[in-house]
């Protein structure tokens, strides 16, 4: 008994993997790089790494300890792997990308028409993996670091760029599958684009509703010059050639049946009172419904959406327990949903030539082999095809208290 | 009288491993084909089909296995050795069982290569591919002179374990893919799929050897029962994994990858548990330990046949030193292997259906009768 044990003690030593041994303490782990085209040179990057201060937040003895929680620091080189060895020579721990967890890229880079072939150096390192996601920014990725460098809410940025892609994710604002897999995959399949999520200053702009109703609103969040997640840039061929808003995203959202489906609230005009606008949550219930005939020409594809709303405000005051208010709202709906629909559709066919919806995957289930379905070349066909769209509205809730006085009973 | 009874008993079963052991020993040394560059080579020829394909070269396998098996079992108390020498004669059976042996060894080395180039990129950066290599040479040769029942028994200990961090990996895979990037249905064409199907029938082609085990476990009925089992499990696993590659990668990506399964094990989370690489990786390396000493005791094996060496075991040393060294010789090793496999692949396909072919008609031109 004592000799296996001893035994297991010393074969213990040999799992260490001597030659690749690196000390927690001894390394500097990159929370997030990101890449921009270096100004006056061709094929060089501005490479700017976030490092994490695994210091930061924790108890010590004599209470928290004031460092900082993270290092910024920008390096010129032509590629984001020798980076590592040029941190080396700034920085006292050996750089890791281990830990990466976001890849940023400025817009000037993303629409480069050699993008490819810097980003393709993450399917060769081993310590990068494929979940990383990818962002594109509009200002430099080391204005948009600095911007977001010392949060009150959460100060430790791995912690930080999580929570804050995730909350603009949850409510459909930014493509939740916005991972290096996906963007290798559908730029080598060809024939889908790929939505990245895309962040740009905090705009108090006029148009701050989401599905762009109404014309001018004061923000007053307008002093906030925060980054915002909201809309995606446009992959095709993986080079970026556009970008939606966060109305189209999740638009694209409700269409695309390869992305989870998401829950959100937006806001429309009031159609019982066109001063005022509803606020409404939708819900995609089930896989959106898509026929498609090859066989006339034009192509045709019919989309069959079922959407589940809620009415969370009723400004108008307007009586839903009428049999005819609840049919005009529906259909009124109904109507603004297609034609949201439609022109997405519009945009995508006539500026992007492709499309962000995962349609290409339906086609393929009409074919029986690759070869049939690379001649009949979707890509190519989806431009001129013919989409239309059947929206099936449910509306399940009006609120909390179904109904709310009529306007005129109280002020009278 | 009894205690006689009790003895001669005891020597008949010594040195022979039960159904248990000898099921866990080759779906653990057949299985890892699904972590090495196997699939990608099915996904280049056939598209998105390469699952049909993995699943016919299954059923072809399964079908040559059956005729061999039943030409070998009609013999009591022989193994398949035995029974080609005892159909083909004492030279012809003596060259066969030298090509069995050869294609072993260059299986092994092909194999041992492949799992250092695997080992050295995705995990060991900086160790030096000698020393992976050797590393995983001394435990097998350590178990490999251990005899076939230790060896049996850790199988037996590991299955469990190894086969649920496989299932679980796999299902996770699953998890986060796209259902529909299966269709088209026959990718490259259906007759496509079904030749290169039938090219790689020598995925399978372990289970030729595993026919020298019949007189290792314990009986007929055993080894009978233990090899269709393991048979199923076997393909039913390789299907699933080359399915969950496709249905996370699709088929176009797949095919720059090298090795599937460890891209897919830096992908997968298991809940707040990233980097589940670290946790299934000991399991993969744990599972070849075993495949490759399970090879280099079959070689031991067909060398102490081939050149009558009474205790062949103590050639294990000298065996592994030689595998070691040709495995690396070879520079560009990614790139090497992989197309001497796509030929290989082939070779040993032709080469089961000729045995298969050979022995059966000298079987039934002996006037033999089956006797299973």
């Amino acid at each position: 008994m004592f000799k296996h044990l001893f035994l297991m003690g010393i074969s213990l030593l040999f799992l260490t993997g001597c030659w690749d041994l690196k000390e927690i303490e001894q390394q500097s782990y990159i929370i997030a790089i990101g890449l921009d085209k270096a100004n006056d040179h061709d094929n060089t990057l501005d490479v700017t790494l976030l490092i994490s201060n695994p210091e930061f937040g924790t108890q010590q003895e004599g209470g928290e300890t004031q460092s900082p929680s993270q290092k910024i620091i920008t390096l010129r080189a032509t590629d984001f792997i020798t980076v590592k060895n040029l941190a080396d020579t700034i920085l006292p721990k050996t750089a890791t990308y281990t830990m990466l967890e976001h890849i940023v890229i400025s817009e000037k880079l993303a629409k480069d028409n050699e993008f490819i072939r810097w980003i393709y150096d993450a399917a060769k390192d081993s310590e990068i993996r494929r979940d990383i996601e990818l962002i594109v920014s509009k200002d430099t990725p080391e204005k948009l670091f600095r911007k977001n460098e010392k949060s009150i809410l959460e100060p430790r940025p791995h912690k930080y760029w999580q929570l804050k892609i995730d909350q603009s994710n949850l409510v459909g604002l930014s493509p939740p599958n916005s991972e290096l897999l996906n963007y290798f995959r559908i730029t080598e399949a060809g024939s889908d684009v790929f939505l990245s999520i895309y962040t740009d200053k905090f705009k108090p702009s006029k148009k701050t509703n989401l599905n762009g109703s109404s014309e001018k609103k004061d923000n007053p969040q307008a002093t906030n010059r925060g980054s915002q997640f909201s809309g995606s840039a446009v992959f095709k061929n993986g080079k970026m050639v556009g970008k939606l808003s966060g109305e189209e995203t999740r638009i694209a959202l409700l269409l695309n049946n390869t992305l989870p489906r998401r829950e959100f609230i937006s806001d429309f005009k009031d159609p019982f009172n066109s001063k005022y606008d509803i606020a409404v949550k939708i819900n995609k219930i089930s896989k959106t419904k898509i026929q498609m005939n090859f066989d006339e020409k034009p192509e045709k594809i019919h989309i069959e959406v079922p959407i589940f709303l809620e009415i969370l405000t009723n400004h108008s005051m307007t009586n839903y327990s009428k049999e005819k208010n609840r049919q005009k709202l529906k259909s009124y709906l109904k109507r603004k949903f297609e034609k949201d629909m439609q022109q997405l559709t519009k945009r995508t066919q006539e500026e992007f030539k492709a499309q962000p919806f995962g349609w290409s995957l339906h086609a393929r289930k009409k074919f029986l082999t690759l070869q049939n379905y690379e001649q009949f070349n979707w890509l190519k066909k989806y431009p001129n095809m013919d989409v239309s769209f059947d929206v099936k509205i449910k509306i399940g809730d009006y609120g909390r208290q179904k109904s709310v006085p009529h306007y005129k009973e109280i002020k009278k | 009288m009894k205690l006689n009874g009790v003895q001669v008993m005891n020597l008949k079963t010594q040195g022979k491993i039960g159904i248990r052991e000898y099921t866990a020993l080759i779906i653990l040394t057949v299985s890892p084909k699904l972590a090495d560059s196997m699939p990608v080579r099915l996904y280049q020829e056939i598209g998105n089909a390469a699952w049909m394909g993995s699943l016919i070269a299954g059923i072809c396998a399964m079908i040559l296995f059956y005729i061999i098996s039943k030409i070998v079992l009609s013999y009591e108390d022989k193994n398949l050795l035995d029974v080609i020498e005892i159909l083909c004669g004492k030279f012809f059976g003596w060259m066969i069982i030298f090509i069995l042996w050869l294609n072993l060894s260059i299986h092994t080395i092909v194999e041992l290569g492949i799992n250092t180039d695997l080992v050295s990129t995705m995990y060991y950066r900086n160790t030096p591919i000698f020393i992976i290599c050797f590393a995983t040479l001394i435990i097998v040769m350590y178990a490999s002179i251990k005899g076939i029942q230790p060896l049996g028994g850790a199988a037996w200990i590991l299955l469990v374990l190894t086969q649920v961090v496989f299932l679980t990996s796999l299902i996770l895979t699953i998890g986060h893919g796209e259902t529909s990037f299966i269709y088209p249905l026959f990718g490259n064409g259906e007759w496509n799929a079904i030749k290169v199907g039938v090219k790689n029938t020598s995925i399978y082609f372990d289970f030729l050897y595993f026919l020298i085990f019949t007189t290792i476990v314990r009986s007929k009925k055993a080894f009978i029962r233990g090899t269709w089992i393991g048979f199923i499990i076997i393909v039913f696993e390789i299907l699933l994994a080359i399915l969950a590659y496709l249905i996370l990668f699709d088929y176009k990506a797949i095919t720059h990858l090298s090795f599937p399964y460890h891209e897919v094990i830096r992908y997968i989370s298991l809940g707040f548990l990233t980097n589940v690489e670290t946790l299934f990786f000991p399991f993969f390396i744990i599972i070849t330990f075993i495949r490759f000493s399970v090879y280099l005791y079959l070689n031991l094996i067909l060398i102490g046949r081939l050149f009558k060496i009474d205790k062949p075991r103590y050639l294990a040393p000298p065996l592994a030193t030689i595998y070691g060294f040709i495995c690396l010789i070879p520079m560009n090793a990614p790139f090497v292997f992989s197309q001497f496999k796509t030929q290989q692949v082939t070779f040993l396909t032709i080469f089961f259906f000729l045995l298969t072919v050979i022995l059966w008609i000298r079987f039934k031109s002996k006037g033999e009768k089956l006797n299973v």
